[in-house]
């Protein structure tokens, strides 16, 4: 990530590189997709941004592969199960609630 | 071989199977568990939104340009701070301080610009039972999400004037700055996703 003659120079391209994908981000927003489209884009554009701070910022590419699968596992698996069961009750207590 | 030396052979965490100090484990385990605090709150904010069917437009409410904005020193705070940590970890004294203050600064521009954000929010009839754009529960999610937010930058600005101040005194270790720096970088990290969930979708 840093050579001896330019140690920051890393840190800022990945600044650029997350200004970047937040300005594309927006511009999608603006862009009138249907709401699901929608979410699933931008949940994959702040789930790059999130890797890259936690892989470079915080350097866990650089620990033990026990603390990099404690912390991921830990947060991914656990996040997406509690991201995708709900928003499948959500929907169906909406469809009820449509129709009764 | 001993049975002893096979299992150092097979797997050698046993005395530090993390590889890293008590401080870094431990921050990186409460890391987890604050993200999963956000996790549950976003993930309730969306429950109740898809049932709720209605729900106002965002770029009504707020400025999307100011949250981009605001979006923006966050990010910037983080690459000073990460360069806070690598300048501590070479030594270079002059550059951690410029550094720290640097994120300091980003900080409160943050915490500032969030208070504007909630005065105006307040000012046009928002409240936590009142929201004059729809149904109620938005406005309180708004100030439960980015209040928790909030509350979690003002306790990394505290810590880290703390670190700074020592930093001055001469009285740090690289590896304080670097937990400093872990937690900063979360609290960008929960931003990531308030961004994403609560103001663009």
């Amino acid at each position: 990530m840093s050579t001896d003659a330019h140690p920051y120079r890393g840190y800022w391209i990945l600044w650029l590189i997350l200004l970047a994908v937040t300005v594309i981000m927006i511009l999608i927003e603006g862009a009138n997709l249907p709401l699901g489209l929608l979410a699933a884009i931008l949940l994959v554009g702040s789930a790059i941004k999130a890797t890259l701070i936690i892989f470079y910022y915080m350097h866990l590419k650089f620990e033990h592969m026990s603390l990099i699968l404690t912390v991921l596992v830990g947060l991914f698996v656990t996040a997406i199960l509690m991201f995708v069961l709900p928003a499948i009750d959500g929907y169906h207590v909406l469809a009820n609630k449509l129709t009764s | 071989m001993s049975q002893t030396a096979i299992a150092q052979a097979d797997w050698g965490g046993g005395a530090s199977p993390f590889g890293v100090t008590w401080q870094k484990m431990m921050m990186w385990f409460f890391i987890v568990t604050d993200a999963l605090l956000f996790a549950g709150l976003l993930v309730s904010y969306g429950v109740i939104r898809i049932t709720a069917g209605a729900w106002p437009a965002q770029g009504e409410v707020f400025s999307l340009t100011y949250i981009a904005a605001m979006t923006f020193v966050l990010i910037s705070s983080s690459a000073t701070m990460a360069c806070a940590v690598a300048a501590a970890e070479r030594g270079e004294r002059k550059m951690v301080t410029l550094c720290l203050w640097l994120t300091i600064l980003g900080g409160f521009g943050f915490l500032g610009m969030q208070a504007y954000e909630w005065s105006v929010f307040i000012h046009e009839g928002g409240g936590l039972a009142a929201n004059p754009w729809g149904p109620p529960t938005f406005s309180q999610f708004f100030f439960i999400i980015t209040g928790f937010h909030g509350f979690h930058v003002l306790t990394g600005v505290t810590v880290l004037l703390v670190v700074a101040i020592r930093q001055l005194m001469g009285r740090y270790s690289a590896a304080g700055v670097e937990n400093a720096g872990l937690y900063w970088h979360f609290v960008d990290l929960v931003w990531v996703f308030v961004f994403a969930l609560f103001y663009l979708i």
